[in-house]
């Protein structure tokens, strides 16, 4: 009886922990992973996960040559630029081929793409915009491939002459501006109207002043003319890659020795607009960067994807990582690694979103790998909706559910909080902002549950008050009429 | 009058930051166990305000705790404090003799310690839009310490005020010296014991064949 007890013991826990086992680790080749409050990494639950790596023999375009770009326009067409293959292949979102544009028609002759870097589609037109970056210029092209517009070389003393131009990547606002990114300027962006003529530069990243760039300032104060030119410049790094939202433009820049300007998210004005949420200058790749014994792994963002939710993606080349945040800044999830398994990147390049896929190009692997939401990605991605519409009380039980699934997504916890501030409930919000680590809330829900407090027991306050200011005034008028005796005056 | 035999002497003092010091040395009062029983205080607010101060305000990386960090920032500093400044004072011919030296300042401490206790207290009713008032005892606190120890140096080496603030400053120049002689000396007892231990190492290896 007892051993039969002990078996079936065993069995269950046998086939709990299996069970455990495969829903934990999700079939993902890396470590799933997210940061605390305190930036320590802590395991996490998958909220994406690759589901397949796509060759361009499976679609049947021969083998991509360094997919350089993608894109996917308003009617879900996803759009590769293959670099070295020198064509622009067009599939739809499940990578079935539509149609390759190689050869294009410009005032009736034919013309082809060399190397083409970047690729955008203007949905309210239905034009493309490719960066032909060893012709130097960027087409605009209809989707029939005649090119209606060619961007050159601004002849301008603003651009200057000596500076060439090799455009990298090109995105269109609403009102039909072009912003070329430019590998030899680092100005910001290259700016055109819709006619191609130039308009300025946009978005230039600044110079932070760090201790070395103050040493070089006081140094060049005192040093000659010639030890001057010898000196390292201190100028502003390029921003490598955007992506445009409505009214908003959002850059990432690769190369920067500290995290300011590392992504920037641009009004038309071209401010930083990631100041307003504190998120300005903010580690948005992972906080503790890969170290080796002779040297570190910097994070390098090299895509980004924002989404119409205002969600951000966005791709450490270095690390092989994405990393996503929603609108406000809060962290959603981290995939990704360096590898040659599924969801890992060799040369990752560029990202692109669409509902719950993300689609990354690799330039080494050469392929499309496409990551699907989990069950948990779905949840967290509801609940940080209604949490970025100041929905509280229908996030509740979304972020309960979300806590079911992995106790450590600490965010949960504010979620939770801020539904049970609103409803006034103080003591239980507390309890949660507590568990989140998050002082401004806490401050909040704190204040709300001292005011109760103290309403509640405000005529006891008053009585106490009143007692002991009397207690007082009885104490010294009776030490008045019997004076204490001093230390042996005797009685 | 005041009753100068009492331990309210205590009292006396902070109440009279410029001459309570002299009066105290004048009536040879003061106690080496109420001195003692500031240090401990003043660890003990150290560590309680790094733990059970408001949340709202502060929150300690509460995944490992340590204290040995909070005994070298209280209790060895004081007496390190106290040593150099002994130290110091008998090459500037000061009157103080070590155990004053510890009695006074610990005297001293008291305003700092006090405040950081009520301001840990006070920190778990206010929110955060009142940290005006948390500060505002704060800097009482440490402003009334800093004129204490002047005050208390003054009174017990006997110095005129120009005297008494190049000593401080020599003092903790001194202090400097001593905390970096001691990290040496530890680096050095580390490198002994690891020779040691791979001496003996290599001795059981060796045995063990």
């Amino acid at each position: 009886m007892i051993i039969t007890k002990k078996i079936i013991a065993g069995v269950s826990a046998a086939v709990m922990a299996l069970t455990l086992l495969t829903t934990t680790l999700s079939a993902t080749s890396y470590v799933s992973y997210n940061y605390d409050d305190w930036g320590d990494p802590i395991p996490s639950q998958a909220g994406y996960t690759a589901s397949r790596a796509v060759t361009g023999v499976e679609i049947g375009v021969g083998n991509f040559y360094e997919p350089a770009d993608l894109y996917i326009d308003a009617d879900d067409l996803l759009y590769i630029a293959d670099r070295k293959n020198n064509r622009i292949v067009v599939t739809d979102l499940d990578l079935n081929l539509v149609r390759i544009y190689d050869t294009f028609i410009y005032e009736g002759e034919e013309t082809f793409l060399n190397e083409p870097q970047g690729i955008f589609v203007d949905d309210n037109t239905g034009h493309m915009y490719i960066c032909d970056a060893l012709n130097d210029r960027v087409i605009k092209s209809d989707k029939e491939g005649n090119i209606e517009l060619i961007f050159t070389k601004p002849d301008s003393i603003l651009y200057g002459a000596e500076t060439t131009f090799n455009p990298f990547k090109v995105c269109v606002d609403q009102s039909g501006n072009v912003y070329v990114v430019v590998k030899s300027v680092n100005r910001g962006a290259v700016m055109y109207d819709n006619e191609a003529n130039f308009l300025g530069f946009y978005g230039a990243n600044t110079v932070l002043a760090t201790s070395e760039v103050i040493a070089n300032a006081f140094w060049n104060l005192i040093s000659t003319e010639a030890q001057r030119i010898r000196t390292a410049k201190s100028t502003p790094v390029s921003f490598t890659n955007f992506d445009i939202d409505g009214q908003f433009i959002y850059t990432v820049t690769e190369t920067t020795t500290t995290t300011d300007d590392q992504v920037k998210k641009l009004n038309p004005r071209g401010d930083n607009v990631l100041d307003a949420i504190e998120m300005a200058g903010a580690n948005f790749g992972d906080i503790d960067p890969a170290y080796y014994s002779i040297y570190t792994v910097a994070n390098a963002m090299t895509d980004i994807d924002v989404d119409e939710n205002g969600t951000m993606t966005l791709l450490d080349f270095n690390h092989g990582r994405i990393h996503q945040f929603d609108k406000n800044g809060w962290r959603l999830f981290l995939m990704g690694g360096i590898g040659w398994q599924l969801g890992q990147f060799q040369s990752a390049a560029a990202i692109e979103t669409r509902g719950d896929k993300i689609y990354v190009s690799d330039i080494r692997k050469n392929t499309i790998t496409v990551f699907n939401r989990t069950v948990f990605g779905e949840l967290v991605t509801a609940a940080a909706q209604k949490f970025t519409d100041a929905e509280y009380a229908q996030s509740k039980e979304m972020w309960e559910e979300v806590l079911r699934y992995d106790g450590n997504y600490l965010r949960a916890y504010t979620g939770i909080g801020l539904a049970y501030l609103f409803d006034k409930n103080y003591k239980p919000a507390m309890e949660n902002f507590r568990i989140a680590l998050n002082q401004y809330y806490y401050s909040q829900a704190f204040e709300g549950y001292r005011n109760n407090i103290l309403r509640e027991n405000f005529s006891l306050i008053v009585i106490g008050l009143f007692v002991i200011v009397v207690g007082v005034f009885a104490y010294r008028f009776y030490r008045k009429r019997h004076p204490k005796k001093k230390k042996g005056e005797g009685a | 009058m005041l009753d100068y035999n009492n331990p309210r002497f205590v009292g006396h003092v902070l109440a009279h930051p410029f001459e309570g010091f002299e009066d105290l040395r004048w009536k040879k009062q003061g106690s080496l166990a109420i001195a003692t029983a500031v240090v401990v205080l003043f660890f003990l607010a150290t560590v309680a305000e790094d733990q059970v101060y408001g949340f709202q305000f502060y929150v300690s990386y509460d995944k490992i705790f340590n204290i040995v960090p909070f005994l070298v920032q209280t209790i060895i500093l004081f007496l390190v404090w106290v040593v150099a400044n002994w130290a110091m004072c008998t090459l500037f011919d000061g009157e103080g003799t070590m155990k004053k030296i510890f009695i006074y300042s610990a005297y001293a401490l008291i305003p700092y310690v006090a405040c950081t206790l009520i301001g840990t207290l006070l920190s778990n009713y206010f929110v955060r839009d009142e940290y005006i008032f948390l500060e505002t005892i704060e800097y009482i606190g440490l402003a009334w310490s800093g004129l204490l120890v002047i005050t208390s140096q003054k009174a017990v080496h006997q110095f005129t005020i120009k005297k008494t603030l190049l000593l401080i400053l020599l003092t903790l120049l001194a202090m400097l010296a001593i905390l970096f002689l001691l990290v040496l000396l530890l680096t050095l007892f580390q490198q002994v014991i690891i020779f040691v231990l791979s001496i003996y190492t290599e001795i059981s290896y060796r045995f063990r064949v």
